[in-house]
């Protein structure tokens, strides 16, 4: 038979950010995938050398639209490793409210999304409607609906007004039966049944596999969260559930980003009534030379920054990584035997957000692309070595971490 | 009336004089070949408009020997209904000679292809004018051997499709024989005008069924039908258009037409068991059509439902739906050759008849083209179309019946005709839509105008009779059944004609108020912004009807049909073998075996002869 | 003279202008109840209008590859045929006898805008739209099959009449059957319009809707065209074989209005209270499940006639 290749993007109706998918199909079965990304690169992590650290949370944020936060708390996170400070209770405790506010709008969009690729879009309209509670409480905090301009390395830049309390507890409780009765119709409708169960099947061991995270990985089984398995952040102050499901289909991946969004709100109310008295910022006037790991549980995944000092103003070195760059490849163990029906609300089932996961392209004048994965991995090997040589350099903390090493 | 009479003599006898003629003349003189067919073909063509226009009952009879009751009789004779029948047939075998010419020129069986070309046309023409069955069935058996050899013209690889053609057609003909001996019994007549007999005892109904066998499986209705996609696989295109397509449907549902008004006076019991072999071949065949890969075998199946839709519209039993029967045999004629016709030529510019390798042919071979689509439309049952008007009276015939089980017929035709629609979309569209391919790219222009004129005249042919399907009616089937039905439905199809005009215009003043200051520009398409490689973003139609044929009550069916699992041929094969066998144990090569059974029977046969 | 008023019928009421119009405004009408439902405010009154328009300035691209010839022509032949299935219906009360065509040329008359949605996207040269043609050809042969049945119910219930005054003449909806066969038949419709749930050929977001993907400009304003007059049209099919068919004087033209909105509101609501389902699950449904109940009502109809039973 015949293999065709349907092209979805880099402009497809069906994504929010361009991205370039090859299905290779077979009628109406696909066979392969493959992706090539690279079309939002802006340069971001050498933007960030380029500033100071403190300067540099508010790039870092602008990374994402949606997860807009994850990326600062691992960030500071980070920067305070290097340091090995902590912030005070109060910070912490804004800070996981922001977190989880963040979590709940980023679902409430997806979910939205979800809907509109299923061609639902009366649950697409409502859920936007929903959403716009959520971001009324973030700019009731932090006075932005989207990039929240909270963080910076030792706190958060603004406290939350005692006055304000009640009225977010208000929203906050207006949400909840409403997600209730999305839940409901999400759990009993037939034809959402019959377009996401059994659909784009992660089993556990291809999430361990391939490394996926996140919702993704738990609705497959994997019973990893980066708030349960780090002390960090209000987390272990409360009680709230990690959700986990077994089936590792699209509708499990439904069921667990909603059900997160209830605990999310357990977790909010519980920091807004209990926010603890004390300093927002530990003021940190200077960063020793060092590198420093953090991490955060992004409503994809686990967020993973490394920052390294030299001890001046800006960093020397920062890497970004974003939970869609492991849970991509999950793409070739679950969408490979499917149809092209199902192909996008597979694709949309991992929530990607491409602009955190950018990774460089190199084309020639005509726009074809001259170097695949492997060599690029290759160029860049050479150049740690020469890198290494020409500094004097021995092996860092992080490769030993690479290599099993103590 | 004299000359009438030399004239239909020579219809018949001409072709068969020529066709020796053309055995003597060496192969290398192409050119006479072709030239000799040509005017041989347009002499009968004359002929036959000559008899239709003068409206001419010549009659001709010679004794030829007798034996008692039994005459055999040289008896043929013109009346209504085959002189329009003649007509077709005479002017299939010209268009089809004409068409030959560019495409059988580089074929290695040319001679062989000519000669059995006008032992046809000779044969089909003496089957429509006999009026002595036994006369008939000669001629009938004519049209059989030529239809062997000349599929054999196909080169290498034919001649299985050829063998199963002659043994199954062999079979039938074998059936008809029978009958025709049973139809002696019984009447102890053998001339057509003469023969009427009621269907009230079981040696009437065996008759009947015996040569209703004969007729449907030279008109290949199922389940005799399975010759036909075996031997459209080697032979050329043409001969699929003469015969399968054209000219076997025309004698066959000439003989079922006469077997039914006629010789025979039928029960309700056997019209109804004609019906359902209508409807289960119409259904059957275009299900097994829709997964179809290869061209040929696509329009052979097409060409087995097609027979379903004029057994159906003979069974009804009713004036509306049998003048409906007859006039769909006129319409798919038409149609069926002009679809083998683009076949050819599209086989012949490519070298290929795989859906999967062809596509975008249709800015290199326009007119092939729009003839195709023609014709598609046409099968399809389009309004506006020639098949359209056939199929809506066969309709009208089942309702007038009057019975709700007709209902589950009606519905059975019309989906089936929802389904050739869905068919043909996939052939228009992986032939002539769609983008290039590697293979047609080398596709230049379209073919020769020897090869285009039969295809135009048949499309136009399908259009006219279309939309002015009162001149067919009027001027060939209704004087052909005696009988003027008048229809309970009403189809104005010269006001739908006006009313398109008019939105036609309409929407091209739409198109135009768009266009005034700018011409159209030509863009490339948009797939998403990247750039691929031309090839591996072609969609060859044939993956279309994957998701019915992966559906789990046809999933099953098909697997087994692809066994040959559902083929009688396969069946009756399978038991000669097991018949044989048996038959080669008992032939042990024992010389005193042999002896002793010899003696055994002579011995036996001389007691009877005692007694 | 009775040709010209014939033709000021056929042209302007309640023939094929009047049918635009009102055609125009259904589509508001779906798009504005749509809106309030999700929360939005909807377009004004003459938005519709308004896109036709608009369409007609914008420039016509043409593909490439493909057929360019194809391409134009497919577009009017959707529209030239619904227009004629609009005309048929729309001056059946006021002729006497017979207008064009009876129940069957409707019925083949209606399958034409569907094929000329698939021959356009076939004639495109782009794989998506190529896909979208595939869709849409096994989606007619999903719905045509119960289609067909209900149909053939009416007929029979009709006394095996096909032409449209005497099918027009009775109501269908006192008896079961006839109900069952109404709502099968309206399911068929939704997949015809190419509302969700059964717009799997125009999917926006799976293969950028399909066969229109390559059409800008008049041609697809055309398409617009024909998409309103569909959504006029199905429903009056459905009141004249169903519902005791239209009139133009006094209280009927109001009892039509009102049997009018009701199908549309039905249509509309369907339309957004379901996602999307795939092709095969659209076969599964339309061959499963509507073809058995469309089998019941049908052997409803026979019991109750042979029997005397007039509600079934």
């Amino acid at each position: 038979m015949k293999k065709t290749i349907i092209p979805i993007g880099p402009y497809h109706p069906l994504q929010e950010e361009p991205e370039f998918f090859m299905l290779t199909v077979e009628g109406e079965t696909v066979v392969d995938v493959d992706v090539q990304i690279g079309y939002n690169h802006r340069g971001i992590e050498k933007l960030s050398e380029l500033k100071s650290f403190d300067q540099s949370t508010f790039v870092i944020e602008r990374i994402c639209g949606i997860c807009s936060t994850s990326h600062p708390f691992a960030y500071t996170r980070a920067v305070e490793d290097i340091e090995g400070v902590e912030v005070p209770m109060r910070a912490k405790y804004i800070r996981t409210i922001i977190a989880e506010g963040e979590r709940i709008h980023s679902h409430l969009l997806w979910l939205g999304l979800a809907g509109h690729f299923l061609g639902y879009n009366t649950v697409y309209m409502w859920v936007w409607k929903l959403r716009e509670e959520i971001l009324d409480v973030m700019e009731i905090i932090s006075g932005n609906r989207n990039n929240y301009a909270m963080f910076k390395p030792g706190g958060v830049r603004r406290d939350i007004n005692p006055e304000d309390i009640p009225l977010i507890m208000k929203k906050l409780d207006k949400i909840v039966p409403t997600l209730k009765m999305l839940f409901k119709a999400v759990r009993d409708d037939p034809v959402i049944h019959a377009r996401t169960k059994g659909i784009g099947v992660l089993t556990k061991e291809a999430s361990i596999n391939f490394g996926a995270l996140g919702p993704t990985s738990r609705a497959s089984g994997v019973a990893r969260d980066v708030r349960k398995d780090t002390v960090y952040g209000a987390y272990h102050e409360m009680d709230w559930d990690m959700i986990v499901t077994n089936n590792g289909d699209v509708f499990d991946k439904v069921v667990v980003r909603i059900l997160e969004m209830f605990e999310s709100v357990k977790i909010i109310k519980y920091c807004l009534l209990h926010l603890p008295d004390g300093e927002i910022d530990l003021k940190i006037k200077n960063i020793p030379p060092g590198e420093g790991i953090g991490t955060h549980e992004a409503p994809r995944g686990e967020t993973f920054h490394y920052v390294r000092s030299d001890g001046s103003n800006s960093p020397v070195r920062h890497k970004v990584r974003a939970p869609t760059f492991m849970n991509l490849p999950t793409y070739k163990a679950t969408i490979k035997g499917e149809k092209i029906a199902d192909a996008s609300i597979i694709l949309a089932a991992i929530d990607p957000c491409y602009c955190c996961t950018e990774r460089m392209s190199i084309r020639d004048t005509k726009g074809e692309r001259l170097f695949n994965g492997k060599e690029l991995i290759r160029l860049s090997q050479i150049k740690t070595q020469t890198l290494k040589q020409k500094l004097g350099v021995k092996e860092t903390s992080l490769e030993k971490l690479v290599q099993g090493k103590p | 009336m004299k000359l009438d009479v030399l004239i239909l003599l020579l219809n018949i006898f001409l072709p068969f004089a020529v066709a020796v003629l053309l055995l003597l003349i060496p192969k290398k003189v192409r050119w006479l070949h072709e030239l000799l067919t040509l005017l041989t073909t347009l002499f009968c063509v004359a002929a036959a408009l000559r008899f239709l226009l003068f409206a001419s009952q010549a009659k001709f009879t010679m004794l030829l020997f007798s034996i008692g009751n039994f005459e055999l009789a040289f008896d043929i004779g013109l009346n209504s209904l085959n002189t329009f029948m003649l007509l077709f047939a005479t002017g299939f075998a010209f268009l089809i000679a004409m068409y030959s010419l560019k495409y059988m020129a580089a074929k290695e069986k040319r001679k062989q292809y000519y000669v059995f070309l006008l032992t046809t046309l000779g044969g089909a023409s003496g089957v429509l004018v006999s009026n002595h069955l036994l006369v008939l069935l000669i001629f009938w058996e004519v049209v059989s051997v030529s239809l062997y050899f000349l599929i054999t013209t196909g080169g290498k690889g034919s001649r299985a499709g050829a063998t199963k053609t002659m043994a199954m057609i062999g079979a039938a003909d074998g059936c008809l024989l029978l009958g025709i001996g049973f139809l002696w019994y019984l009447s102890q007549l053998l001339y057509l005008d003469a023969i009427t007999i009621t269907i009230n005892n079981w040696l009437s109904i065996l008759c009947f069924i015996l040569m209703m066998i004969g007729a449907i499986t030279k008109a290949g209705a199922m389940p005799f039908h399975s010759w036909i996609p075996k031997a459209s696989e080697k032979a050329p295109a043409s001969v699929m258009a003469l015969l399968p397509a054209s000219i076997d449907k025309l004698i066959g549902i000439y003989l079922l037409f006469i077997l039914c008004t006629k010789i025979f006076v039928l029960p309700q019991g056997l019209l109804l068991t004609l019906m359902i072999i209508g409807v289960i071949t119409i259904v059957a065949a275009v299900m097994m059509a829709l997964v179809q890969h290869k061209l040929p075998h696509l329009l052979s199946y097409h060409a087995i439902s097609q027979v379903g839709y004029m057994v159906l519209g003979i069974g009804t039993g009713v004036p509306l739906g049998i003048a409906g029967g007859l006039f769909h045999m006129l319409n798919h004629s038409i149609y069926k050759s002009c679809l083998f016709l683009c076949a050819g030529a599209v086989e012949h510019k490519t070298g290929t008849v795989e859906l999967e390798k062809l596509g975008g042919l249709s800015k290199t071979m326009p007119v092939t083209f729009i003839t195709c689509l023609i014709a598609a439309l046409s099968i399809s049952g389009v309004p506006l179309f020639n098949g359209f008007v056939s199929k809506w009276m066969i309709y009208q015939g089942m309702l007038s019946g009057q019975n709700a089980y007709l209902l589950i017929f009606l519905i059975a035709a019309m989906f089936g005709s929802a389904l050739t629609l869905a068919s043909f979309i996939k052939v228009i569209y992986s032939v002539f839509l769609g983008r290039t391919s590697t293979v047609t790219k080398k596709v230049k222009k379209d073919v020769g105008i020897t090869m285009q004129i039969p295809m135009l005249v048949l499309a136009l042919l399908c259009v006219l009779f279309g939309v002015w399907y009162s001149l067919p009616l009027n001027e060939f089937i209704y004087p052909a059944t005696q009988t003027t039905p008048v229809p309970i439905g009403s189809w104005d199809s010269i006001l739908a004609i006006i009313l398109s005009g008019g939105g036609l215009i309409i929407g091209l003043f739409i198109y135009m108020a768009g266009r005034i200051k700018k011409k159209a520009r030509v863009g490339e398409t948009f797939i998403g912004g990247e750039v691929l490689k031309a090839e591996d973003i072609r969609v060859p139609g044939t993956e279309f009807y994957n998701s019915i044929q992966s559906m789990k009550p046809f999933k099953g069916i098909y697997n087994i049909q692809n066994k040959g699992a559902l083929d009688p041929y396969n069946w009756f094969g399978r038991l000669g073998l097991a018949f044989s066998s048996i038959l080669k144990k008992i032939h042990n090569g024992i010389l005193p075996f042999y002896v002793f059974w010899t003696l055994l029977g002579m011995g036996v046969l001389i007691l009877l002869f005692i007694l | 003279m009775d040709i010209l008023l014939t033709g000021v019928y056929v042209v302007f009421f309640p023939g094929f202008f009047t049918v635009v119009i009102i055609g125009l405004l259904s589509s508001w009408v779906d798009r504005k109840v749509t809106a309030r439902v999700q929360y939005r405010k909807g377009p004004p009154l003459l938005q519709p209008f308004y896109d036709v328009v608009k369409l007609l300035g914008k420039e016509t691209i043409l593909p490439k590859q493909g057929s360019r010839f194809m391409f134009i022509l497919a577009p009017l032949i959707g529209f030239v045929s619904i227009s004629i299935v609009a005309v048929i219906l729309m001056l059946r009360p006021l002729v006497a006898t017979s207008f064009v065509g009876d129940l069957i040329v409707v019925v083949y008359l209606l399958t034409l805008p569907s094929l000329a949605l698939i021959i356009g996207g076939a004639a495109s040269g782009n794989p998506l739209a190529a896909q979208g043609a595939s869709r849409e050809i096994k989606l007619i042969l999903a719905y045509e099959l119960p289609f067909l049945i209900a149909i053939a119910l009416i007929v029979y219930k009709a006394g095996f009449k096909i032409d449209l005054q005497t099918l027009s003449a009775t109501s269908e909806l006192g008896t079961v059957s006839g109900i069952i066969s109404f709502i099968i038949v309206l399911l068929c419709v939704q997949a015809k319009l190419g509302f969700v749930p059964f717009d799997i050929a125009e999917a926006e977001t799976e293969i950028m809707s399909g066969p229109y993907i390559e059409y800008s400009g008049p041609l697809l304003s055309v398409f617009k065209i024909t998409q309103s007059l569909m959504l006029f049209t199905l429903p009056v099919f459905m009141i004249t074989v169903f519902w005791g068919g239209i009139q133009f004087h006094g209280w009927e033209l109001l009892w039509f209005v009102i049997k009018y909105v009701v199908i549309l509101v039905l249509i509309i609501v369907i339309k957004n209270t379901n996602p999307r389902v795939r092709i095969d699950q659209a076969l599964k449904f339309f061959w499963g499940f509507c073809t058995v109940l469309a089998i019941i009502a049908f052997v409803l109809a026979v019991i109750g006639n042979t029997y005397g039973i007039a509600w079934l």
